[in-house]
C-alpha cells in the first residue's frame, strides 16, 4: 500500500489517514447538528425543523458562490502580497514605514473597516466587490508576514549561486525567490484562508451594513444562508448550511493544504 | 603567460564596517593555474572570491577577469527543489543555451563527476560529498574559464574530502581551467594548487610556489618545509 508523509513523517497509510479524517468529519458534523437543535430547541421550543425547506441546489450554488469570493480574493491577495513582502525586504525605508503600520492594522479586527468599505461599494453600485475587498485586506496581513519571513531566512549561497548563474529580474523572482519562499507561502496560505473563513459570513450578510438594507441586498452564498436562514426561522437550513460550511472546510483542508503542505517540504531549507 | 585574474590595490569596505574585510590586495593569477588561497577565519579570503564573481563591488582598485566565472559554494547551495539533473542545468537554462546543447552538457559534466546514477535525486536525498560534486558540475555546465571554489569541503569528512581532491584535480587536468580555490587548510592548499597565497587581516602576506609533483603526499619532505613557512606567516609577530 503506498505510505504517504505529511509534514516531515509518514507515520500511516493514506487511506488510512482518508478513512480517519472522513470518520472524524461525520462525528463532528453530526455533534455540531445535535448540539445545535438542542440549543435552538431550548432558546425557540416553537421552533420546527422542515426537511422541506432545505434545497440542495441552492446549498451547492451558496457553495460554489462563496469558494469562487474566497479564491478570486485570494488570488488577488497572493498578487499585491509578493510585491509588497519583496519590497518590505529589500527596502529599509519601506521596512521602517509599512511593518509597524502591518503591526497596527493586524491589531485591529478587520471588519471595523468593513462598514466604510460597503459604503464606498454601494456609492460605486459593486456589492461584490466589497465582500471581495474585505477578504483581501483579511488575507494580505497572514500572506505578507509569512513570506517577509519566508525571504529573511533564504540562505546567502543560495540567493549567489542565483546570482553567479545569471538569475536576474524575473527569472530570479520565478525560478530561485518563489520556489525559496514556497513553504512560507503555502503557511500563510492556510492562515489567510482560515482567516477569510470566518469573515465570509459577514461579508456576505452585507444588508446589516447598508443604509435601509433587506436580506435581499445580501450577496448569495454559504455565509448569507447561515445568517439569513437563521434570522428567518429557517432551522433545517441553518443546520444544512453549516454542516456544509464544515464539510468544505475540512475537505479544503485535506485535499488542498495537506497536499500543498506535503509538497512544501521539497522546498525547504536544510 | 596570460593572466585570467589580475586584481589591483583592491580594497573592499563593507556598509558599517569599521576594518576593511580586504585591503590593498594585488595578486595576478595564470590561464590554467590553481591558486588557493589560505588564511584564517574572517582574513577576507571568501570576500575576495564574492568580488571576482561580481557578488560585490570593490571599494577601491581594479578587478580585469578574462573569461567567464563560476563558483562552487561552501554548503554547495543546491535548489533543493530541483532534482541533481536539474540543479546542473540551472545556469545553462538562465543563459538560454539550446535543449539539445543542455542536454549533452549535463550528461558530461554528470558523468564527469560520477553521479549520473543520482540524476532524478533531490539534494536532501543526497550525502555532503554528492552534493558539492553537483555543485562542482553545475560550475562546469556553463563552461566557465575561471572556478571559483569557496572552502567546498570544509563541512565533509576526511575520506570524503580526499575522494573529492581527486575529482577536483581531474576536472582541473581534464578541462585545464584556472582554479581559484579558498581554505583554511593547508594541508588541502598543499595537495591541489601551483600556488599559495596567505592572507591576514585583509592583506595578501605571501605568495607560495608548490613545485612537488602530482599527486602529492603529506609525507614528503617538502610538505613540512612549507607548512612551517606559512605558518610563520599567519604568526602576528611575523
Amino acid at each position: 500500500m503506498a505510505v504517504k508523509h505529511y509534514h516531515h513523517h509518514y507515520r500511516f497509510s493514506y487511506i488510512t489517514s482518508l478513512r480517519r479524517h472522513f470518520t472524524l468529519l461525520l462525528l463532528v458534523v453530526a455533534t455540531i447538528v445535535f448540539i445545535s437543535i438542542i440549543i435552538i430547541k431550548s432558546l425557540f421550543p416553537e421552533s420546527v425543523f422542515d426537511v422541506k425547506q432545505i434545497s440542495i441546489i441552492d446549498i451547492v450554488i451558496a457553495t460554489i458562490n462563496t469558494l469562487i469570493r474566497l479564491t478570486i480574493a485570494y488570488f488577488a491577495a497572493l498578487l499585491i502580497s509578493v510585491p509588497l513582502a519583496l519590497g518590505i525586504t529589500k527596502n529599509q525605508t519601506l521596512e521602517k514605514i509599512l511593518l509597524p503600520m502591518f503591526d497596527i492594522l493586524q491589531s485591529i479586527p478587520v471588519l471595523a473597516f468593513f462598514p466604510i468599505i460597503v459604503i464606498a461599494f454601494v456609492k460605486a453600485n459593486f456589492l461584490e466587490g466589497a465582500a471581495i475587498f474585505i477578504i483581501i485586506i483579511a488575507m494580505i496581513g497572514s500572506l505578507v508576514f509569512s513570506m517577509i519571513g519566508g525571504l529573511k531566512t533564504i540562505p546567502e549561497d543560495i540567493t549567489n549561486s542565483a546570482k553567479v548563474y545569471g538569475a536576474t529580474g524575473l527569472k530570479r523572482l520565478w525560478y530561485v525567490t518563489l520556489p525559496s519562499i514556497f513553504p512560507y507561502i503555502v503557511t500563510g496560505s492556510l492562515l489567510a484562508w482560515s482567516e477569510s473563513w470566518s469573515i465570509i459570513i459577514v461579508a456576505e450578510a452585507l444588508h446589516t451594513y447598508i443604509p435601509n438594507g433587506l436580506p435581499s441586498d445580501d450577496l448569495f452564498g454559504l455565509g448569507s444562508l447561515l445568517v439569513d436562514s437563521f434570522s428567518q426561522g429557517q432551522n433545517s437550513v441553518f443546520i444544512t448550511s453549516l454542516s456544509t460550511l464544515i464539510i468544505v472546510i475540512t475537505l479544503f483542508n485535506y485535499f488542498v493544504w495537506q497536499k500543498l503542505l506535503h509538497v512544501a517540504e521539497r522546498f525547504r531549507f536544510d | 603567460m596570460t593572466n585570467a585574474i589580475n586584481l589591483e590595490n583592491v580594497t573592499k569596505i563593507y556598509k558599517g564596517g569599521k576594518k576593511p574585510a580586504v585591503s590593498d590586495f594585488s595578486l595576478s593569477i595564470n590561464e590554467g593555474e590553481f591558486f588557493c588561497l589560505v588564511g584564517p577565519s574572517g582574513c577576507g579570503k571568501s570576500t575576495i572570491l564574492k568580488l571576482i564573481a561580481d557578488l560585490e563591488k570593490p571599494t577601491s582598485g581594479k578587478i580585469v577577469k578574462n573569461g567567464r566565472v563560476a563558483m562552487a559554494f561552501q554548503s554547495a547551495g543546491l535548489f533543493p527543489w530541483l532534482t541533481v539533473k536539474e540543479n546542473i542545468e540551472f545556469g545553462m537554462k538562465m543563459e538560454n543555451v539550446s535543449k539539445n546543447e543542455i542536454k549533452i552538457r549535463t550528461s558530461k559534466y554528470m558523468a564527469l563527476v560520477e553521479l549520473s546514477e543520482f540524476a532524478h535525486k533531490y539534494p536532501r536525498e543526497l550525502s555532503g560529498g554528492q552534493r558539492q560534486r553537483v555543485g562542482l558540475a553545475r560550475a562546469l555546465a556553463v563552461e566557465p574559464e575561471i572556478l571559483l571554489l569557496d572552502e567546498p569541503f570544509s563541512a565533509l569528512d576526511p575520506l570524503t574530502t580526499e575522494e573529492l581532491h581527486k575529482c577536483v584535480l581531474k576536472i582541473w587536468e581534464e578541462t585545464h581551467k584556472t582554479i581559484l580555490m579558498v581554505s583554511h587548510l593547508l594541508e588541502e592548499a598543499y595537495l591541489l594548487s601551483d600556488r599559495i597565497g596567505v592572507m591576514r587581516s585583509g592583506k595578501l602576506i605571501k605568495v607560495f610556489e608548490v613545485n612537488d609533483k602530482r599527486p602529492r603526499e603529506e609525507t614528503h619532505k617538502s610538505f613540512s618545509k612549507l607548512m612551517r613557512q606559512i605558518k610563520k606567516e599567519f604568526s602576528p609577530t611575523s
